[in-house]
């Protein structure tokens, strides 16, 4: 992801200055009474001037750009999966977070190791003062405390909160024909 | 008298080296988000970011629980950082449980 967002950058930055670098150019000729040389001036000016805001296309165009305006808007405004979960401690002044994803997987893992389940989602949500771990596992419905101990005994031994809630939801296993 | 980006690399290197010491870190970890690193000319210290008022360390830990080894973590970077004079806070982020062997970290074989 971070190679990618390396490459996005290098060629959002590589338009950017290309288009740039024209704009410049363009607007250098045309102060000293040329033509447009590269980009279609006139006709885009000519179109600026004739198209009316009631014209389909812009419409379509306004909505299209209101629509991504929204989009971006909404996925600000939502509350994401934390990153990073805080670890409580009694050492004055010092902070200290555990990565969320590393959590979860280690909590899965310990799950799968020592029950009879298949197959474990953890999600783990931070409150003020404990967590709240929910858990979706594959596995007889009957080992459902088991499972439920398993992810405490994995929270304790990571120094989560004590009395996090553990909320475990089991789907039976599929019989095979 | 050093200049300041020398300054900052000779900080961040001593919270490295003492940081790496500490029983139960694995290594020093750049982070899953943006890379968390000191740089400077000629290379950077993986996992030590310095800002103003705080001093950022990353880690991979393969000893339970985290909180002592935490702990013990911040305690080795503010040692070295009062070595240089330096009192800035420590934030310590723990990136990854490292599990040894495909097995879990020593205290939780020894739980079992």
């Amino acid at each position: 992801m971070r190679a990618f967002n390396r490459l996005l950058g290098l060629v959002v930055g590589l338009a950017l200055v290309g288009g740039g670098g024209f704009c410049v150019v363009e607007v250098i000729l045309a102060a000293i009474g040329h033509r447009f040389v590269v980009i279609p001036g006139r006709s885009w000016l000519a179109s600026l001037r004739t198209t009316s805001w009631s014209t389909t296309t812009v419409l379509v165009v306004v909505a299209a750009i209101a629509a991504v305006g929204l989009v971006l808007f909404g996925a600000e405004t939502r509350r994401w999966h934390r990153w990073r979960l805080e670890l409580p401690t009694s050492a004055r002044g010092a902070r200290w977070w555990v990565s969320s994803r590393s959590l979860e997987a280690h909590v899965r893992r310990r799950v799968l190791a020592e029950t009879l389940a298949s197959r474990a989602r953890l999600h783990l949500v931070p409150r003020r003062r404990r967590w709240k771990a929910k858990l979706k596992a594959v596995a007889p419905t009957s080992v459902r405390a088991e499972i439920e101990a398993s992810v405490r005994k994995a929270l304790d031994g990571v120094g989560a909160p004590p009395r996090s809630k553990v909320k475990v939801k089991i789907s039976p296993p599929r019989k095979l024909a | 008298m050093t200049s300041p980006a020398a300054h900052r690399t000779v900080v961040a290197q001593a919270v490295a080296e003492a940081v790496k010491a500490v029983p139960g870190v694995a290594r020093l970890s750049p982070g899953t988000q943006v890379e968390v690193a000191t740089q400077y000319a000629g290379g950077k210290v993986i996992g030590v970011g310095l800002s103003a008022e705080v001093v950022f360390v990353h880690v991979v830990v393969d000893l339970l629980p985290v909180a002592p080894v935490a702990e013990a973590v911040r305690s080795a970077a503010a040692t070295a950082l009062a070595s240089l004079g330096d009192r800035r806070r420590v934030e310590v982020v723990v990136e990854d449980l490292d599990l040894v062997d495909g097995r879990l970290p020593m205290s939780y074989r020894d739980l079992r």
